[in-house]
């Protein structure tokens, strides 16, 4: 089931083709590579965009990305457990 | 053509959880509350659960399902990629639902060889770019194409004329029928109807003496000869009616609840009637209590207006007063009707009511403020009992 978080991550992300790709991340001190994102879409707050990524590590573990254009910040806001 | 997505909420989860592929997944509200399944995954099906099911029940019938809220916003992204892929393939695309839509590929299928090698390409790039598969169905009128892309599903393609129309459906009950919900099919069964084939031989002058005007519409699709167009948003008919309607979280009881819920609704509706240049005249309640019986009531106001105050006074106005102690409310809903554009958007009293033109001046700032951060910006204080 998926686990609401709101924890601040910090991301390396790759700027591609106009897009944006976070590439690997680190959480409570370790380092996850970003094998595939699953899916990406966008909300709106007031003029500005939130960036959300849904991805999966090397090891098959799902998390949810989400990059605040206004704060200037990425999150961790879900995560699925088994 | 018709096209619907597969499962579309409960594929779009699986395509981001890859963990949950080939899992029973049930996409909907709470299951703490009394809530409804949006979706569910092919897997969810086989144990009977269905879209509109009560959460309860889809539980009951698959205990091991994964039940997942799920997040609105995400899936209407999803739509709006959906929506320029289809615009690749047609020039005429209407959206039906959030994962649905008919294309009039009439003449485009000669850019792609055959209609098949059109499907066959948008099948690829909606996998290719989503992840996600789809279920078509292709026939020269609506209702075919719509009765088609439920044949075959998940990933299906269903090429459907009249004849194949004929022989495929006229065995199958008549609520399999578009438009035909369980109502209908009640009253039809009542009159010796109950498949397809049946209603399609039953003269139209008789089935309009049950049913009215609706007698003969279904006397039409019976016979799968719609003559319905595919509207994109320039030739889509304008509206007849807005609404907005809630089924409770629970039953209430409580009065001044229900007027807050109304309240509400009708704000809801308000908001949309200033959104597409609208007025309207006739104001119509719907209830539901807990035995599942519902009324409705309308009211026609002397002026057209797209303000939420005169609608939530009228509609509540409208609540029989045994509603709420005597008999739970289940369900409520608000709509406006005999709408009329507004010819001028800021067209007001012509007597300077200068009462209307505040208000007018509040709703128009309340309308910038929701456009910009979202409807739960400003909350009118009524609706948060």
């Amino acid at each position: 089931m998926y686990q609401d978080m709101d924890e601040p991550v910090e991301v390396i992300a790759l700027f591609e083709n106009h897009k944006m790709k976070p590439v690997r991340f680190r959480w409570n001190g370790r380092t996850y590579k970003i094998s595939e994102i699953t899916g990406d879409w966008k909300t709106d707050i007031g003029a500005y965009k939130v960036h959300h990524y849904a991805v999966v590590d090397n090891s098959s573990n799902f998390f949810q990305l989400t990059f605040d254009e206004r704060q200037t910040c990425w999150i961790i806001s879900k995560i699925w457990v088994e | 053509m018709h096209v619907d997505m597969d499962a579309f909420f409960a594929a779009l989860e699986e395509r981001n959880v890859p963990a949950l592929k080939g899992k029973p997944v049930i996409v909907g509200g709470d299951p703490r509350f009394r809530s409804v399944v949006s979706t569910c995954s092919y897997e969810a099906r086989k144990f009977g659960v269905h879209s509109g099911m009560p959460m309860a029940q889809a539980r009951r019938l698959c205990p091991q399902a994964i039940i997942i809220s799920g997040s609105l916003k995400a899936y209407i992204y999803a739509s709006t990629i959906l929506q320029t892929i289809f615009e690749k393939y047609s020039p005429v695309v209407e959206p039906f639902s959030v994962d649905e839509a008919f294309l009039d590929i009439t003449g485009c299928h000669r850019m792609f060889g055959t209609a098949e090698n059109l499907v066959i390409q948008m099948k690829r790039e909606i996998k290719d770019r989503m992840g996600l598969t789809c279920s078509v169905g292709i026939a020269p009128t609506k209702l075919l194409a719509k009765m088609g892309s439920g044949e075959n599903k998940p990933d299906g393609l269903t090429i459907l004329d009249r004849e194949d129309f004929k022989r495929l459906f006229y065995d199958r009950p008549v609520d399999r029928l578009w438009g035909v919900g369980e109502s209908t099919k009640n009253s039809l069964n009542k009159i010796g109807i109950f498949t397809i084939g049946e209603l399609a031989a039953k003269k139209d002058k008789e089935l309009e003496a049950y049913f009215g005007k609706n007698g003969v519409w279904l006397s039409v699709v019976a016979r799968g000869m719609d003559t319905g167009q595919v509207h994109d948003e320039y030739t889509m008919p304008e509206d007849k009616s807005m609404s907005h309607e809630t089924t409770l979280a629970y039953d209430l009881t409580d009065i001044d609840k229900i007027y807050s819920t109304v309240l509400w609704l009708s704000d809801r509706v308000a908001r949309r009637m200033r959104k597409y240049d609208y007025i309207g005249r006739t104001v119509t309640i719907k209830v539901r209590d807990s035995s599942f019986e519902t009324i409705t009531r309308d009211k026609s106001l002397k002026k057209p207006t797209d303000q939420g105050k005169i609608i939530y006074e009228t509609a509540r106005k409208l609540i029989p007063r045994e509603f709420g102690y005597k008999r739970p409310v289940r369900l409520l809903g608000v709509k406006m009707s005999h709408l009329e554009k507004r010819i001028h958007p800021n067209q007001l009293d012509l007597l300077g009511n200068t009462r209307l033109d505040k208000q007018h001046d509040v709703n128009e700032a309340v309308d910038k403020l929701r456009d910009r951060y979202g409807d739960s910006i400003v909350k009118l204080g009524g609706t948060r009992l």
